[in-house]
Formats: structure tokens, sequence, C-alpha cells
């Protein structure tokens, strides 16, 4: 039976940046594991983010709005969000909702952390 | 398992995916990736095709359970998958409120910035891009969405 809900963020400090790494899938059951993650490091005040979503197989709009508000966050917060390491489902939902064009994605994480 | 009988020949198993979903969230979704894996390997379904018919499920069941089903007394949430020549037929049925997600959900604009963009209408939208056609319908007590996509050759 497939883990519908499996989702972890693991996380790295690296060059005065924070990387979140998603591992799994991201659905509406879980969102709030991502959500959760990010936050804490806004209280922390650590406003420069790297989502690095190597290890992401699968996002639904639930996890989509996550990221968006994610973004405008840490932006109003004088911080930025990046992402790098985009499968070919995310890179596809990117494109089609836009998301490529709002929101700072490369294509590797040495990339990501020299966008930040 | 089922088997019918072909007219004499050999019995062929029956394709196709009918199920009767939990309207709880994690059960739901949890049974959609069996139930799209299981369709995926009969019809040998390959690319992309998979996890995009997964997630424009997702975004409906979703909506369902989290919107449509809430305060219904007895709620079902119905799904059922069959292929038609080179095209996926998927169809989600609930019996909540009549609501036409295609009508009636705001539209995203993806041309709008970071600050402008609201955060609501992501998910129809995609069901609408990633799908070849996606109608809805109200039969009696019951939503139906039916949506079609395209087998890769």
């Amino acid at each position: 039976m497939a883990n519908q809900s499996s989702l972890t963020v693991p996380s790295t400090e690296q060059d005065d940046a924070v990387v979140l790494c998603p591992t799994g899938r991201v659905d509406g059951t879980n969102v709030t594991i991502l959500q959760g993650a990010v936050r804490e490091r806004l209280e922390a005040g650590q406003v420069r983010l790297v989502f690095d979503m190597v290890d992401l197989h699968y996002i639904s709009s639930a996890g989509l709005r996550v990221l968006l508000m994610a973004a405008r966050d840490l932006q109003a917060q004088g911080g930025k969000a990046v992402f790098c390491n985009l499968s070919e489902q995310i890179r596809q939902v990117f494109e089609i909702t836009g998301f490529d064009k709002i929101l700072a994605v490369h294509g590797n994480r040495e990339d990501a952390l020299a966008a930040l | 398992m089922y088997y019918r009988c072909m007219g004499g020949r050999d019995t062929e198993k029956e394709r196709g995916i009918d199920v009767l979903l939990r309207p709880e969230l994690n059960t739901a979704l949890t049974a959609l990736a069996d139930a799209v894996e299981e369709f995926a390997a009969q019809e040998s379904l390959s690319g992309a095709l998979p996890i995009n018919l997964n997630l424009v499920l997702d975004e409906l069941i979703t909506n369902s359970v989290s919107y449509a089903l809430t305060n219904v007394a007895d709620p079902v949430l119905r799904l059922r998958l069959r292929r038609d020549g080179d095209m996926v037929v998927a169809e989600v049925e609930d019996n909540g409120a009549a609501f036409d997600p295609f009508k009636e959900a705001p539209k995203p604009d993806i041309e709008q910035g970071l600050d402008e963009r609201p955060i609501g209408g992501l998910g129809v939208f995609l069901v609408m891009q990633l799908s070849e056609t996606a109608h809805y319908e109200r039969d009696g007590d019951t939503n139906r969405i039916i949506l079609q996509m395209r087998m890769e050759s």
C-alpha cells in the first residue's frame, strides 16, 4: 500500500542560508509539516531559504500554496526563497501554474545558494 | 478479483477500477494512489501519465472531502477509471451539494506577480490544464466529474 502521507523536511545550514529538503510527497494530508518547517525558520529569523527538491517526488496544489506563501512571507521579512532540483512532475506544475515565473528556480543547489 | 466470460473464449480479467473511497483525506488519497498504481499496471501506462492522473484526481478528491462532503450525513465518494481507445477516462462522484468546479472555482491569473497572486483555484486549474477534456454533471443528488487524459503513443 502506498504511503501517501510520507513527508519529512530535513534541513542543513550552508553559506549563511538554510537548505530545506522536503522528502517524499506533499499533498493535503501532510502539508502542515512543510508549513511548520518554514514557520520554524521564519520565527528564528532565518529568512534565506533554499528549497532543494531533489527528494520530493510529488506535489499537489496544497503544497504549491505553501511554497507561494513561504516565498511571500520571506520576502516580506527582507529574505528570499529559492528552489532547485525540481523533478519532472514538479517542473511541469510550476510551468502550468506560472510558478516558474514568480519563484526563483535554479538547476542545482550551488546555483540556488549563489542566487540568494 | 472478477472474471467475465468472453463468448466462449477464455475468461479475461475485468479491466478498469471502480471503488468507493472513505471520505477521510488520508485514507482517500492512499486508496487513490493504490487505484492509480493498479490501473497503470493494467493498462501499461507510461511516462508522466500515472503521476498526472494521480495529481488531477488528488485535487478533485481533496475538494470533495474537504468541502463538498463535510456536512453530508451519509457521504459517498466514488472513483472510476477505464480506458477508452487511447484515452484514460476518470470519473469522480460525490453526493455533496451541487457544485461545478469548472464554472464556480476562482480562476487563477497566472500572469500576476508574487505579491498579487491569490492562493486559491490552483487545484481546479491544474485539473483543466492536465486533462484533455473535463466535464461536470449533476445527476440526482450526485456531482460527477468526467475527465479524459490522452495515453502516450
